[in-house]
């Protein structure tokens, strides 16, 4: 049997990323279930394990981990097909479950195929207007000879329209938990999320948007309407919220500063802070996205 | 066969020894039938001859016993067992299955029960280890066992073997049974349904609110919301707010469960703590737990704990599995009653048990000929044994447990009998069947000539000590033997708890001769013969009901 197996996502770092920031304010180790019983029904009163410089910190280290670009896992994924066979996985470059054994195929490469795949391609050019992208979903497993694997379960999507009139509009989505153990940046380290973004560059400007959530190395985030227009000066509007350690989440609202920062406010604190956050490599990424 | 349903058809009913006043229609079972069905709601097994002496030698000795049993270590398997009728977990088919953890087809049925046991293996670990009862709903570990070990983000003790206290290592709230991966398996969910199922099963398990089963009549839905989409509906029709009010704020809280892809193993195994603020804008609902706002899953396990209906609900719980019934509105003093002295015990499940299993309610074995109608059409004063315990006493005696390919007959309906024997497979059966079917009758059948067989086998064939059954017989010891008939008495008593008279021993030696005679009186005709007594004991009503 391959070294890859599914069993495996239970011991990556990804699926263990608790260790490193733990929940639990109290710590109470396995061997040992909580001792008072008239805690337990005491109201819950989640101090915050991070202190607001500690949660934006924390927001840029996701950050700088890298855009969750959809084509990484995409072409991850095509460039393990060099690995297949005559029989493994089944004919083309989607994974159909249904056509490979129960636990999927072994290749004479020693590579490893298991699960189910859908892509589909689009490469249009319509008059003016060039329509490039491509959706990727499904729930895979493939290891490469060496034993190291990219897995995947959800959704990846990218989309750019181009008019010949300079015009590009494009979007993407990142969903579902993806990883792959060659990498170590936001998908190396393994990644869960529900993403979507997109933009604009026209000549009324430049607009972007980020929505959804991001988890990666045990930092949560969720971009709520976070957008970048010209108007701002390449600051965002919108709603950053981070989850503390403690599971409550602190909600960094962006308003109509303009300065990359904002007030941030906590469930369970009555003060709001203020706190400014960097996002940049997410909108560079983005930029080259576009250019790309 | 003639003879064998001869047997039954002659075979005693349990009688009411006492005739109880006319003001309580509920009979008491004899003491040596109560030890018999205490040992076995508790162990899951016989009680062992020595016990039943000692309860027919002096009848107080019956309470000592039920309290050895409540700190029996196999109560845990057995509340395991009563825990599932209730949460419907042990279900056959999960959305992903035990290929995709790279495990063989031998490791189905194991993967299938791990993964349906968890959140009641937690339930049953907090019910027999000392803790408060509200732990289970606030715990930060769950129990696990090597295979979910090996498939599921979980810290499991080293040198661990089977069930072990383990943690989640991905971030998950400590939340206990609301945090495992077993109970939203099982109670999965879709972007239509976007965790409402889940929050009806929430309510319907703690707090005992059944949405679902609440009388609905679309006579008495609002007018005037003819074309408003169901969304909106739900947030203004006060109809739908009946139920969704509470419903859309609990489902809201649920959303780290949140798969972005059904059916995905990778996405299935992990918490996605990022997910958990997704639910406010797809339920438009902040997370609350009736009316009250609650900051996560944790936030929401307290305030399951502290609501006064959990309580309740626990001895509601329980009383359903011991009582062998639902309960009903005159039950309310009772359940009061026994919860009150639940929390005042600080909500230990010892104690609920306890007090459980003195209840008249427990201890009946009929009704008096007088009883209202009301009350002879509820109790249930002679219970069948379901799959479970007889897979286990069957166990016990013999040592033989019915498999095929890895998977427990009794325990499953793939290819096995769980719901042709009366159980309950959580998905089309959701409560115990009481009344002796057909199908019922034929696993046990098979069961109990399985059984016997195995039983002769081991004591006269193979000779090989101890005895399973036959403790003192041999292949020629001769049916004038008085050891023959000691031997019967012996099994009527340790089997059916019953003294068998002169009229069964007869019953059963004219059985025997039967059958040696029909075999043509050979040799081996005596190993037929045994079997033929056996299977007739373990088929007896007086057996199989308790
Ligand atoms: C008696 C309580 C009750 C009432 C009244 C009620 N619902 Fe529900 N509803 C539920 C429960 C419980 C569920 C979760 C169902 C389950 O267990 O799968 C649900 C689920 C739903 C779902 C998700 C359906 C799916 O297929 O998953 C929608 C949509 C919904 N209800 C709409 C409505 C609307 C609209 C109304 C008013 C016309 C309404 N409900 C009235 C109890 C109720």
């Amino acid at each position: 049997m391959s070294p890859s197996c599914r069993a495996a996502l239970a011991s990556f770092g990804l699926l263990s990323a608790g260790c490193a920031g733990s929940d639990r304010a109290d710590g109470d180790s396995a061997a040992a279930p909580g001792e008072d019983d008239v805690d337990q029904l005491a109201p819950f009163v989640a101090e915050p394990v991070w202190s607001a410089d500690e949660m934006t910190a924390e927001a840029e280290r996701l950050v700088a981990l890298g855009f969750p670009d959809p084509n990484v896992p995409f072409d991850a994924y095509k460039a393990l097909f060099a690995y297949r066979d005559d029989t493994c996985p089944n004919a083309g470059d989607q994974l159909v479950g249904q056509e490979m054994p129960e636990g999927g195929c072994l290749a004479a490469s020693g590579a490893h195929f298991e699960g189910n795949t859908v892509i589909i391609e689009t490469n249009i050019v319509e008059g003016a207007d060039a329509i490039r992208g491509f959706q990727f979903g499904g729930d895979f497993l493939i290891s490469d000879p060496s034993g190291a694997w990219l897995a995947g379960g959800g959704g990846m999507r990218f989309q750019t329209v181009r008019s010949n009139n300079g015009d590009v509009i494009w979007s993407g989505e990142a969903a579902g938990t993806w990883i792959d153990t060659r990498r170590d940046d936001w998908l190396g380290l393994g990644f869960s999320s529900t993403f979507t973004f997109g933009g604009a560059s026209t000549a009324d400007g430049r607009t972007l948007t980020m929505n959804g959530t991001v988890g990666v190395d045990g930092v949560y985030v969720q971009f709520v309407d976070v957008a970048w227009a010209d108007a701002c000066g390449g600051y965002p509007t919108g709603h950053l919220r981070i989850r503390d350690p403690s599971g409550v989440w602190a909600d960094l609202d962006f308003a109509d500063r303009c300065d990359g920062c904002g007030t941030l406010t906590h469930d369970t604190l009555d003060d709001a802070t203020e706190a400014c956050v960097d996002l940049s490599p997410f909108t560079s990424a983005l930029a080259a996205l576009e250019a790309g | 066969m003639i003879v064998l349903l001869a047997l039954f058809a002659c075979a005693p009913a349990p009688s009411p020894v006492v005739v109880a006043p006319v003001a309580d229609p509920l009979v008491p079972m004899d003491d040596v039938r109560l030890l018999r069905r205490l040992s076995l709601d508790l162990r899951g097994v016989l009680p062992s001859v020595e016990e039943l002496d000692a309860v027919e030698a002096d009848g107080a000795q019956v309470d000592i016993y039920r309290d050895q049993f409540l700190a029996d270590p196999r109560l845990e398997g057995r509340l395991v067992a009563l825990f599932a009728e209730q949460w419907h977990t042990l279900v056959d088919a999960f959305d992903v299955d035990v290929y995709d953890f790279d495990l063989t087809g031998e490791d189905a049925y194991r993967f299938q029960r791990s993964v349906g046991e968890e959140p009641l293996r937690l339930l049953a670990y907090v019910a027999t280890h000392d803790r408060p009862w509200s732990e289970i709903v606030t715990a930060d570990y769950t129990v696990a066992n090597e295979l979910l070990a090996g498939v599921w983000p979980l810290a499991y003790p080293e040198g661990g073997e089977g069930w072990e206290v383990s943690t989640y290592t991905d971030d998950r709230p400590a939340a206990g049974v609301l945090a495992s991966n077993g109970l939203w398996w099982r109670y999965s969910t879709n972007p239509f349904n976007q965790n409402r199922t889940r929050a009806a099963a929430v309510f319907r398990l703690l707090v005992c609110e059944d949405f679902p089963a609440r009388p609905v009549s679309f006579a008495t839905a609002t007018e005037g919301f003819e074309g408003v989409s169901s969304a909106d509906r739900i947030q203004s029709d006060p109809y739908c707010l009946a139920c969704h009010a509470s419903i859309e704020p609990l489902a809201s809280a649920l959303f780290g469960f949140w798969w972005f892809r059904q059916n995905s193993p990778t996405e299935m195994v992990t918490y996605h703590a990022e997910r958990e603020m997704l639910g406010a804008d797809a339920l438009n609902a902040e997370p609350a737990w009736f009316g009250e706002p609650v900051a996560g899953l944790e936030d929401l396990g307290r305030h399951v704990a502290a609501d006064g209906r959990f309580s309740e609900c626990a001895a509601r719980t329980m009383a359903t599995a011991l009582w062998r019934r639902d309960t009903v509105l005159e039950d309310q003093p009772r359940i009061e009653a026994l919860e009150s002295a639940f929390v005042d015990g600080g909500m230990r499940m010892p104690v609920l048990l306890r007090d459980l299993t003195d209840t008249p309610e427990y201890r009946a074995g009929a009704v008096t000929d007088d009883a209202p109608e009301a009350v002879s059409a509820r109790e249930v004063t002679v219970r069948l044994l379901g799959p479970e315990v007889l897979a286990t006493v069957v166990e016990d005696l013999t040592g033989w447990r019915w498999e095929h390919g890895g998977y427990d007959q009794l325990g499953n309906d793939l290819f096995g009998y769980r719901m042709l024997m009366n159980g309950v497979d959580g998905v089309y059966i959701t409560r115990p069947a009481q009344d002796p079917t057909l199908t019922w009758a034929l696993v046990t059948a098979r069961t109990a000539e399985a059984s016997a067989y195995i039983a002769v086998q081991h004591d006269l064939v193979q000779g090989t000590s101890p005895r399973l059954l036959l403790q003192t017989v041999t292949a020629t010891t001769p049916a004038s033997d008085p050891v023959f008939q000691d031997e019967l008495a012996a099994l009527h008593w340790r089997l059916l708890a019953r003294r068998a008279t002169a009229d069964d021993l007869a019953a059963l030696t004219e059985l025997w001769s039967t059958l040696y005679e029909a075999d043509g009186s050979r040799e081996t005709s005596v190993i037929v013969a045994w079997t033929g007594v056996l299977a007739a004991l373990l088929q007896h009503p007086e057996f199989l009901s308790y």
